[in-house]
């Protein structure tokens, strides 16, 4: 048993000795008489069982401004959570004796902000090497200790997408060291980096720098670059030579990385101009809920959508490819259909259709997840949105700092976008009217009814001095959302419930609604306001941050000043 | 030139000069008297005491006067001076000879850092290694953990197998081994390939036991008088037979936690399986992170280095021993994650646990930390960690008190032999 179930059995006993029946403002189900302290330590035993199913005890928070995201605002309201969900919220809601109560009287009360991309939060370094043969999974590489945990918690997000695995294929090449035997550089796949670090030989900075790499993450620090084709190679088909001009720049080939002198190459199998169509690699992420020192509930969902970079649908031979894997899947499915049908109607000889591609596509092409691909350019959005109708699956455009000049037809489509309001694309030089960036992208987006969720400029969590850039600056790049034309409600909605809808977990989180997980955040001031800190972050109807105590952002009172 | 060098010069030196006492005349018996005696036993603190020992072992021990001495005996004046028994190392780190690659270091660079490759990583599955198969004791090179105190170090393998005990006497190598078969030891990560040691370890003894007659109990094994060294094929049997000695509870497993993640992932599949014992090599911090849930499991013995340790992410310094004591826990010290730490405080070896028990913990739990704790630890509570009639005759004598820093520790006695000496 569990500390916590303990715990809350032990609470439910007071509770339901203390006060008997005491009054829910749900219409919950009466507990049996039966649960009386018992003095057999059978029956006590028994009692636990039996506490596990029963309701827990309530948490209250009361007196704040909540803003549900989906519901408007509710002044001095009540949320009371039960078993790390919502169980009612209101004005007119009463607090249950014996419940446990936080004062929010003048603060406000948001849902937890969720990050469409966290790189490294919460996973321990295995979670790297997921994919391909390995069998490592999600589920066993979390590290709820992380310290960026506590920076993501104290910048108010509670949950969001985090890359795992997917470059299980990269190859690291190293210069050999003075006294060694080898001549040629070194060759490390990213299970030795992973065993360095585990040795303590790499500190953590160094080998996410390494793993950005591989990733194609851009350059390491945080910042996605998608032009910098240095060590991704590509989705394409065929080896990328690091002599080919079109890939590597003069310095890239001279000095490798500048940070950390490493050549990073996926090992691809096929030659140039392979004869058949490739099959599709996609990243694989996992959606982490920020339950700080539990591993309970943590893992909220893998793979919640179908990753592909850019480069894997650009170019005539790569659309090619992704349309007959595409269509191998439906042809699967069909298959499948077809022989379900069969055994149901007693047909012998049977033989069961392999699904000759990955999971994820099959999703996909149930529309079960959306394809999210980065989409930069008006252009890619364009044929993004074509391709999506013609092969008919959902979509979310990455990326998409040209959204504004397509917003009509993404507002069609209803494809919802992840934008960084404060990124920046330089025009075409003669095109920039139509071309680049544009501050009022979300004012236009919002016009356009496109649901838009806002990433900051960099995606991990960095303590290297990049304050205002890293994953810790998310709630001040809505901010800018609002300086670019949103409502302050849109701007929220696209910290909440429009990255959770991406994440496909809209009837989880995102928002401030009964039966809803408690992920909730107490803030000091008003959500978007450049002052306001998180006073308290609950996830999973837990406390897991308190600014006072985590020592994470300054503490001083606001007013004071 | 570094002090294994120096060591047999100086007993050279030494035995030239003067002759050391017990270094001679091994047949005979050794009486120290005067000193004050750590039995670490039930006789506690002996504050003027004396002790016999005759054939590698305490024959006798107790309050000066009351105990008799041989008349053939060496007697030693040992006033002012403390005995205690030798630091017993439960997790000492050992490299199997040439395993990763038998052609020189290989190295490379990353950032402008020189870094050493081989090792293993925890996402690969790790293999069983019994450390007794490939330890040779003529190449072992132990000498200058005497100058610490240490006189019985638990071996453990890289990843995953069965550690060995041995004691370090330099001069006398074949007789260093002193378990063969040692306890299970699994390092363990927050990765499925670490975690499936353990979670499939456990369960294949389940499956075992609803199966009904479980061939080859663990105590087979051990019955075989100084059977010889098993081969290959026979080393997965023995990891089962380790494993279901684990889960009955006869043998605690010797757990190496890679972080506070691992710790709760590990007590997770250890969840229904309420009788194993656990010995948790952890560091401080880690520890601190998951220390309700590891005093609510029960079972655990804390490994932990002899350290003043920060407070995860801040710089508040806890005395985590003291903390993990008042919580409930049973502690042993072990220092063989950090063995330069381990040489460098040489001239006062337990200066650290000193400054620990300064700082609140009971002088008493520091003391069975480092000795009797661990000795149980490793299955040799028979024999080593307490000063007690017929254990082994293996202390240490200190000039004055041990943990305080301007004493010195003087002489390293194991079984009856006196391995080192200061000048």
């Amino acid at each position: 048993m569990k500390p916590t179930d303990f715990i809350r059995s032990l609470a439910f006993l007071c509770l339901a000795s203390i006060a008997p029946g005491p009054a829910f403002a749900q219409g919950e189900t009466p507990r049996p008489s039966s649960s009386k302290p018992a003095e057999d330590a059978k029956e006590t035993e028994e009692e636990k069982e039996k506490a596990k199913d029963e309701p827990g005890p309530i948490l209250a928070i009361v007196g704040g401004d909540i803003e549900t995201v989906t519901r408007g605002t509710i002044r001095r309201g009540t949320i009371l959570v039960q078993d790390g969900k919502i169980l009612a919220v209101g004005q007119s809601v009463d607090v249950p004796e014996g419940a446990e109560v936080i004062d929010a009287g003048g603060k406000v009360i948001t849902p937890g902000f969720v990050a469409v991309d966290m790189n490294g939060v919460g996973v321990g370094p295995a979670a790297s090497s997921r994919g391909g043969s390995n069998s490592n999974k999600v589920a066993d590489a979390l590290d709820p200790f992380d310290r960026s945990m506590k920076f993501c918690l104290g910048s108010g997000i509670t949950a969001g997408a985090v890359q795992v695995g997917g470059s299980s294929r990269s190859r690291f090449f190293f210069e050999p060291g003075p006294d060694s035997p080898d001549r040629a550089p070194v060759e490390l796949t990213v299970d030795d980096l992973i065993g360095l670090h585990a040795d303590g030989q790499l500190d953590d900075a160094t080998f996410q720098h390494l793993i950005s790499h591989a990733r194609g993450h851009g350059d390491g620090h945080g910042h996605a670059d998608s032009s910098l084709g240095l060590f991704a190679g590509g989705e394409g088909p065929g080896m990328v030579s690091p002599f080919d001009d079109r890939f590597f720049g003069e310095q890239d080939r001279a000095g490798t990385c500048e940070h950390c002198s490493a050549t990073v190459m996926e090992t691809l199998p096929e030659p140039l101009a392979p004869p058949s169509p490739s099959k599709p690699r996609p990243d694989s992420y996992a959606v982490l809920r920020l339950t700080y020192g539990d591993l309970d509930g943590m893992l909220a969902a893998e793979d919640p959508f179908y990753s592909l970079s850019s480069s894997a649908l650009t170019g005539p031979f790569n659309v090619f490819s992704w349309r007959e894997n595409i269509k191998t899947a439906r042809e699967y499915l069909e298959e499948r259909e077809q022989y379900e049908a069969d055994k149901k109607a007693g047909k012998k000889d049977l033989k069961e259709p392999r699904n000759p591609v990955d999971d994820g596509l099959i999703k996909l092409v149930k529309k079960e997840i959306p394809l999210r691909v980065q989409a930069g350019s008006a252009e890619e959005i364009r044929a993004m949105i074509a391709l999506a109708r013609e092969l008919d699956y959902d979509l979310v455009l990455d990326g998409a700092s040209e959204s504004w000049v397509v917003a009509e037809e993404l507002g069609k489509a209803g494809v919802p976008v992840v934008i960084t309001p404060r990124d920046r694309r330089r025009p075409d030089p003669g095109r920039e009217d139509t071309t680049g960036t544009s501050i009022e992208t979300p004012g236009i987006l919002q016009k356009a009814a496109v649901p838009f969720a806002i990433t900051p400029l960099g995606s991990s969590v960095s303590l290297n001095g990049l304050a205002g850039r890293d994953l810790t600056s998310l709630p001040l790049e809505a901010a800018f959302a609002v300086r670019g034309g949103a409502d302050e409600a849109t701007a929220l909605a696209a910290l909440t419930i429009v990255p959770a809808r991406i994440l496909g977990l809209d009837d989880r989180i995102g928002s401030i609604e009964e039966g809803k997980d408690a992920d909730l955040l107490i803030l000091d001031g008003a959500p978007l306001d450049y002052r306001t800190y998180v006073e308290t972050a609950i996830v999973g109807g837990k406390v897991r941050y308190r600014r006072a105590e985590d020592r994470v952002f300054p503490v001083f009172d606001r007013d004071a000043r | 030139m570094t002090p294994t060098r120096l060591l047999p010069l100086l007993a050279a030196t030494l035995a030239l000069a003067a002759p050391a006492p017990g270094a001679r005349g091994q047949d005979r018996p050794l009486a120290l008297k005067g000193a004050t005696i750590e039995t670490v036993g039930e006789a506690g603190r002996i504050e003027s005491g004396a002790i016999v020992l005759r054939d590698g072992k305490v024959e006798r021990v107790g309050v000066l006067g009351e105990v008799e001495i041989p008349e053939d005996a060496r007697v030693e004046d040992a006033s002012g001076m403390t005995i205690m028994p030798g630091v017993v190392e439960p997790a000492y780190p050992f490299q199997v000879p040439g395993s990763p690659s038998t052609s020189g270091t290989r190295t490379i660079i990353i950032g402008g850092r020189v870094i050493t490759l081989g090792g293993s990583s925890p996402t690969r599955s790790p293999t069983f290694t019994r450390v007794a198969d490939s330890f040779d004791p003529f190449r072992a090179d132990f000498d200058p953990l005497l100058r610490s105190g240490l006189t019985h170090l638990d071996l453990v393998p890289p990843d995953y197998g069965q550690t060995a005990v041995v004691r370090i006497t330099p001069d006398d190598p074949d007789a260093m081994v002193v378990e063969r078969d040692g306890r299970l030891y699994v390092s363990v990560s927050n990765s499925t390939a670490s975690l499936d040691v353990v979670r499939k370890g456990l369960e294949a003894t389940r499956r075992d036991a609803s199966g009904g007659g479980r061939g080859g109990s663990p105590g087979d094994r051990s019955a075989r008088p100084g059977g010889p060294p098993s081969s290959g094929p026979s080393s997965s049997g023995s990891a089962r037979d380790l494993w279901d000695a684990v889960a009955e509870g006869k043998a605690p497993l010797l757990a190496d936690a890679g972080n506070a993640a691992a710790i709760l992932y590990l007590l997770d599949a250890l969840e229904d399986f309420e009788g194993v014992k656990v010995a948790l090599i952890a560091s401080g911090a880690d520890v601190y992170r998951t220390l309700d849930r590891l005093s609510d499991r029960g079972g655990v013995t804390l490994l932990l280095r002899p350290t003043v340790d920060t407070m995860p992410d801040n710089r508040d310094r806890i005395n985590l021993p003291r903390i993990a004591h008042e919580a409930g826990l049973d502690l042993a010290f072990t220092q063989g994650g950090n063995r330069f730490g381990l040489l460098e405080s040489q001239d006062t070896p337990l200066f650290d646990v000193g400054y620990l028990i300064a700082t609140g913990l009971p002088r008493e739990v520091a003391l069975e930390a480092l000795t009797a704790t661990p000795a149980d630890l490793i299955g040799q509570g028979d024999a080593l960690g307490r000063l007690e009639r017929d254990k082994a005759a293996s202390l240490l004598v200190f000039y004055g008190d041990p943990f305080d820093p301007y004493s010195r520790l003087r002489t390293v006695i194991i079984a009856g032999r006196t391995v080192y000496e200061t000048d």
